[in-house]
């Protein structure tokens, strides 16, 4: 088993390819910047520069090891550091200083997204800069809604349920999906101009369980009721991360995957508008377990990954006219992810955040305050550091992991800005 | 300054092992025990990283120990920071080894382990009529979530009160889906491991570390996928490996939250900065959207059969 297994559980090769192949910088070289180099270059960050700021002194470096991280370590240089040809190589920054020669480079040219990191006694924040918008396709969302498509079935599935329901048979042994289906069908037959209710889907549910061998003994039909919403209407409109993502589908951005996903999106928008679509999303083609024969499950699956690589070929004709070089894969990728696709909005600038520290009150914000003015660099003494040392190891541990999520644009990163008070141990968000 | 005298016995060398075991020395605790039964494995080097090529094969607690000590740390009062290994089952250890440590802090991944603790602690104190107690500080992690529990025998909820909020530990399938409907290959490798490996093979245990047991599994389950028409791309030798061995997903980072958290939580006690009444004793820590890190105070459960006393 190879060294990466437990982590490319998480998020595969292709989050494992964005890490080994970013260079990452980090400004300073403190205890808080080791921890977070050691976090980075233990899941495989291969590229590092360090810049030491005039101020900071090297405190730790005796108990990391950084010979075999690949760190290129740079002194802060005003004239270099101000044009953009320094930064553009750079997948990340993250500046765990507050360094004001940095602060006002910062300020004055574009960057790649820069991550701000400091801690102060038992507190800390971490907030997340960019000018441009931050895609996720993979949000890894734990509770997905099964995309059955049942409230106002599509013609290949439509297709597909009638012809497996044909010859009334005993609904006991099929699938629940199967058995909303039939529920609905019936329903819309009775009534055929109203809108159905929940309560009508599921007396016709079990009107058509008591008609069945097995009466009150088939888990399927126990499923149907449990997941009857599936079939209501009004179920399925845009969600509104769709949305969003959609009205930023055309923010300038500079991060290739940023870039990549704009042109989806933007094909997503066309797809929408087809009368194949029916303003729905591509579906998914994923079926969770049901209850039922290995050989109607297989059909099931069967139909559902037809119908959402027939939603893949448009698509993909659509995305061909604005990027002949797509690969299909990343179709795949996409079509299958797109209903749970989030756009983070990071701090615009600096300014920004400095702006809202100045109008904003209250304890947290002072706290916040009062970490962003001190001078990070100032060197602790050694009862500081054994006192705080888990602050500095959890913030090194926020800013990682919001760098990994960043990094490979999978799972959710911070939006925007978070306070770590180290009293209650608790983390506050806020949105700048 | 916190007591000089204070000692911590770590349980567990692996992903959160390793950042406890970091961060306790550089806050100075002077005396420090670790215990593990396992040895080093090519995947723990993701993340712990006290660990190199070369230890593979070597006890873990032994390592970690080594390496700690080697840094030549100083802590409180100025002593220097010693680490001793233990590189045994934690459940064997005698009430009156337990009773020299100031506290216990646990980087675990078994359910059981942290029960035997647990119940060996609040016994302790229970039965030494609240003359010794030994706070436990229990960190978890998995993927890009984890948790940090405080114990304080006696006084706050212990691990036990806390069980009926654990998810179930495995997955399982009934029999006659696996046996007659199988739909997933979840399904194809239970039926092989709980039915057909007794049937061919009655008089040995399957032993997924042994390659031709594991070769069986492979070839059978990809026969058994087919007959079934079940979809087998999902199949490869490291999913069936992740279904059989039960692996939990883990990153450094994650663990570098987590240990932190748990270390926060052993200075508020070192430090008297511990409210027994008012401070959260649950923490739960979730990244995979945003960052989601609450903290609460989980209540004793009156029907703990751990730690609720006779009366």
């Amino acid at each position: 088993m190879e060294k990466f297994d437990r982590q490319l559980r998480i998020w595969g090769n292709h989050g494992q390819h964005f890490l080994e192949t970013s260079n990452v910088c980090v400004v300073g070289s403190s205890a808080l910047a080791c921890e977070i180099l050691k976090n980075l270059a233990l899941p495989g960050v291969k590229c590092f520069t360090m810049i030491l700021s005039e101020a900071d002194e090297p405190q730790l470096d005796e108990f990391w090891d950084m010979s075999a991280w690949n760190v290129t370590k740079v002194s802060w240089d005003a004239v270099q550091m101000s044009s953009y040809s320094f930064w553009e190589k750079f997948a990340l920054v993250i500046d765990t200083t507050g360094h004001n020669g940095y602060l006002k480079t910062l300020k004055e040219i574009r960057k790649p997204p820069v991550l701000l990191c400091q801690m102060l006694k038992n507190n800390g924040f971490v907030s997340f800069l960019s000018p441009e918008p931050h895609f996720v396709v993979e949000s890894h969302q734990k509770h997905r809604v099964p995309d059955l498509r049942l409230t106002e079935s599509r013609d290949d599935l439509s297709r597909f349920y009638t012809k497996l329901l044909e010859n009334a048979p005993d609904l006991a042994d099929y699938p629940f999906a199967a058995i909303l289906y039939q529920a609905r069908e019936n329903v819309e037959r009775k009534y055929p101009f109203h809108s159905i209710s929940r309560e009508e889907l599921k007396r016709q549910i079990i009107y058509l369980q008591e008609n069945t061998s097995q009466g009150f003994q088939s888990p399927s039909f126990s499923e149907a009721l449990r997941f009857v919403h599936l079939a209501l209407p009004g179920f399925e409109p845009l969600p509104e991360n769709v949305k969003q993502c959609l009205l930023l589908s055309d923010k300038s951005c500079e991060t290739p995957f940023n870039r990549g996903a704009q042109t989806l999106l933007r094909a997503l928008d066309s797809f929408l508008k087809t009368p194949h679509s029916r303003g729905q999303l591509p579906i998914s083609g994923v079926v969770p377990d049901m209850e039922t024969s290995s050989e109607l499950y297989t059909a099931l699956r069967g139909a559902y990954s037809a119908a959402a690589e027939r939603d893949v070929k448009i698509f993909y004709d659509l995305v061909c006219r604005s990027d002949p070089q797509i690969r299909l894969e990343e179709i795949r990728l996409f079509c299958k992810n797109c209903r749970y696709i989030k756009a983070v909005e990071p701090v615009q600038d600096l300014s920004k955040l400095e702006a809202y520290l100045n109008e904003g009150d209250g304890v947290s914000i002072s706290i916040f305050k009062s970490i962003f003015d001190s001078c990070s660099t100032k060197r602790m003494s050694p009862n500081e550091v054994r006192r705080y040392y888990p602050c500095i190891s959890f913030m090194a541990g926020i800013a990682a992991q919001e760098a990994i999520k960043i990094i490979t644009h999978q799972f959710v990163p911070l939006e925007n800005t978070l306070l770590y008070e180290g009293d209650s141990g608790e983390v506050k968000t806020f949105k700048v | 300054m916190a007591d000089p005298a204070t000692s911590v016995l770590v349980l567990g060398a692996g992903g959160l092992g390793c950042e406890i075991l970091k961060n306790l020395a550089l806050q100075g605790i002077p005396t420090i025990h670790v215990v593990d039964l396992d040895t080093i494995e090519l995947s723990n080097l993701n993340r712990q990283f006290l660990f190199q090529k070369q230890d593979i094969g070597q006890p873990k607690a032994v390592v970690a120990a080594q390496r700690i000590n080697s840094k030549q740390l100083l802590g409180f009062g100025e002593r220097p920071v010693h680490v001793t290994a233990h590189f045994q089952d934690l459940t064997s250890f005698s009430d009156t080894f337990l009773e020299q440590f100031t506290l216990v802090v646990s980087g675990l991944d078994s359910v059981a382990a942290r029960r035997a603790i647990n119940a060996q602690l609040v016994r302790i104190t229970l039965e030494s009529g609240f003359q010794k107690c030994i706070p436990l500080v229990d960190g978890g992690s998995d993927g890009l979530q984890g948790h940090c529990k405080v114990i304080v025998p006696g006084i706050a909820a212990c691990y036990e009160c806390s069980l009926a909020t654990l998810p179930p530990e495995t997955e399982s399938y009934p029999l006659c889906t696996v046996a007659n409907n199988p739909r997933l290959p979840e399904h194809v490798i239970e039926y092989l491991l709980s039915v057909q490996w007794m049937q061919e093979y009655p008089d040995q245990p399957f032993d997924h570390t042994r390659d031709e047991h594991f070769q069986w599994l492979m070839r059978r389950s990809l026969e058994r996928a087919a007959r079934f028409h079940i979809d087998s791309s999902k199949l490869t030798a490291s999913f069936v490996l992740g279904v059989i061995k039960n692996i939990v997903p883990s990153v450094a980072s994650t663990n570098a939250i987590v240990a932190a958290q748990c270390c926060n939580q052993v200075s508020k006690l070192l430090y008297n900065e511990y409210d027994f009444e008012g401070s959260n004793n649950f923490l739960v820590y979730n990244g995979q959207d945003g960052c989601f890190m609450y903290g609460f105070v989980y209540d004793r459960s009156t029907e703990c059969l751990v730690c609720r006393e006779n009366t």
